[in-house]
């Protein structure tokens, strides 16, 4: 173990000084981006300083400590995925495309209620996807047509959601206490049973309530952030995410990290604003889906575990959150113009607002999108 | 759909507990064996980590009593429920260390609180390496 310890300690020696030069070779290039620099720098000496403890154990020899290194080790590691997987490349291969993005970023981040965002580092090659390693200076990921193409950017509300949920830590302990409530009185509301019926009863309660881990809760919120902010374009963006990916959207899949697709539809649609119940895109949208999902039957695990009491209710706390944390923010909304005002662009017009004409427009008159995006690209 | 956004949350946030748990045991643990000065630390800060680690342990010994308990630290309550064991024995291991991290005693007054502390930051560790497994591997 020792001899380990030795190597990796070294190995650090050598990386951690690569890293720190690799910094300041960006201080130079990239000075538009000195204040995340700054902050990746800060992470290296945090580094540092657990090299150094590692160092010691290591010069110590005390077999008692060694149990100490592991975590020392798997967190330097881990510092260095962060930095060397996603933000050095995000900051050395930036290209115009990339910057064209991070400037509508930037501004949609501040007025959505984002204000601590000092920097966004965009990387147009991958899914949609955020790393918020510095809170205020997130990686963003896109495919690269998002340059180009406002199709499914609405997506990115969605991954400013989880800079929201990394933000404040008290919003997954509301939303547990929404799952803790609802579980404890479905316990409580059991009656007289028969016992091998109440313990499986009782299964099954944990198991929901396991479901419901920190990480599903930070996607469903991340939803309800992205409808709240962009309304019924993101509505439209999940209803057409879960058609697209050609699954059932009742299935409880314990491995991945996302609620299941109809449960991310329904809540969606429930935290539309009220101004917008009515709205064409909203009812075409809905209409979609209420024919999509027709063809697959609603299981009773996921009636169980999702139901629709229980989806409300975090609804509810996600929005109420959402108010009270990012108490500047307003949720969208602005009236979609109608038929023949809809192809209008007016000057000084919002991300969010160009996305909902861009779903009306899409959804209501396909054949004019295609013209219409060229022109609303150009007022970003 | 990816991963990405909801998995590095969980991960910096384990990141950080178990960082400052296990830095406040390797404070513990240089004082008991005479080192602190290798590692730089001084009374005040050896003093600091006895709190951090009594905090948390007292934090977990309430979780294991009654739910809800915080999100941070419900995979641990977790692995300790479903783990070989039995719950009981984490109790009274658990107030054992309370008493002991209460007492200001130093580790070799105490070594059969070690092996607790041990387990519960491995526990941790475990944790926190299978989530950079899940997004990370080779």
């Amino acid at each position: 173990m020792l001899n380990y310890l030795n190597a990796k300690a070294q190995d650090y020696t050598i990386i951690l000084s690569w890293a720190e030069q690799e910094l300041r070779n960006l201080r130079q290039s990239r000075p538009e981006h000195i204040w995340l620099i700054d902050r990746l720098q800060e992470k290296i000496i945090e580094s540092r300083f657990l090299h150094q403890q590692l160092r010691i154990i290591a010069r110590i020899g005390i077999q008692r400590l060694y149990p100490r290194a592991l975590p020392i080790i798997h967190d330097i590691e881990l510092s260095l995925i962060h930095l060397t997987y996603y933000y050095l490349p995000a900051l050395q291969r930036e290209r115009k495309e990339d910057l064209y993005l991070r400037k509508i970023l930037l501004q949609t981040a501040n007025r959505c209620g984002l204000y601590w965002i000092k920097d966004i580092a965009v990387r147009l090659d991958n899914q949609e996807a955020i790393i918020s390693v510095i809170t205020e200076c997130p990686v963003i990921f896109a495919p690269p047509q998002r340059s180009v193409s406002l199709l499914d950017i609405a997506g990115l509300y969605h991954e400013l959601g989880h800079n929201v949920f990394q933000m404040f830590p008290d919003i997954v302990e509301s939303l547990a206490n929404v799952i803790s409530d609802h579980f404890t009185n479905l316990r409580q509301g059991v009656g007289l049973m028969d016992p091998s019926k109440r313990a499986e009863r009782e299964r099954d309660i944990d198991e929901a309530q396991i479901y419901w881990n920190a990480d599903r809760l930070n996607e469903f919120f991340s939803d309800i952030y992205a409808t709240y902010i962009c309304g019924p374009a993101f509505y439209y963006s999940s209803v057409d995410m879960a058609i697209k990916l050609i699954s059932d959207p009742f299935i409880i899949n314990p491995i991945d990290v996302h609620p299941p697709l109809a449960a991310r539809v329904y809540a969606c649609r429930k935290a539309i604003n009220t101004g917008h119940q009515d709205e064409p895109l909203v009812i075409a949208s809905q209409t979609i889906w209420n024919n999509y999902i027709r063809t697959f039957p609603r299981n009773a695990r996921f009636s169980f575990i999702c139901a629709d009491s229980l989806l409300d209710r975090l609804v509810e706390a996600s929005i109420q959150c959402i108010a009270e944390l990012l108490n500047s923010v307003m949720p969208f909304g602005e009236p979609l113009p109608s038929a023949n005002d809809l192809l209008q662009i007016p000057s000084g017009v919002t991300l969010e607002s160009i996305l909902n004409r861009a779903g009306k427009i899409l959804l209501l008159m396909p054949d004019r999108y295609a013209d219409w995006e060229k022109e609303a690209l150009k007022s970003l | 759909m990816s991963t990405l956004g909801s998995i590095s949350v969980r991960l910096g946030r384990e990141q950080q507990l178990l960082r400052q748990l296990n830095s406040a045991l390797i404070a513990l643990e240089a004082e008991a064996l005479g080192k602190s000065s290798d590692f730089g630390l001084s009374a005040d800060e050896i003093s600091k980590s006895r709190q951090i680690l009594l905090d948390f342990i007292i934090r977990l010994r309430s979780a294991l009593d009654k739910e809800p308990s915080s999100m941070d630290i419900q995979p641990l309550i977790h692995r300790l429920r479903s783990g070989m064991k039995p719950l009981e024995d984490w109790c009274n291991d658990l107030d054992a260390l309370v008493k002991y991290l209460q007492s200001g005693n130093n580790l070799q007054d105490q070594d059969n609180v070690l092996p607790t502390l041990d387990e519960i930051l491995s526990l941790l560790d475990s944790e926190f390496t299978e989530d950079i497994k899940r997004l990370y591997t080779r």
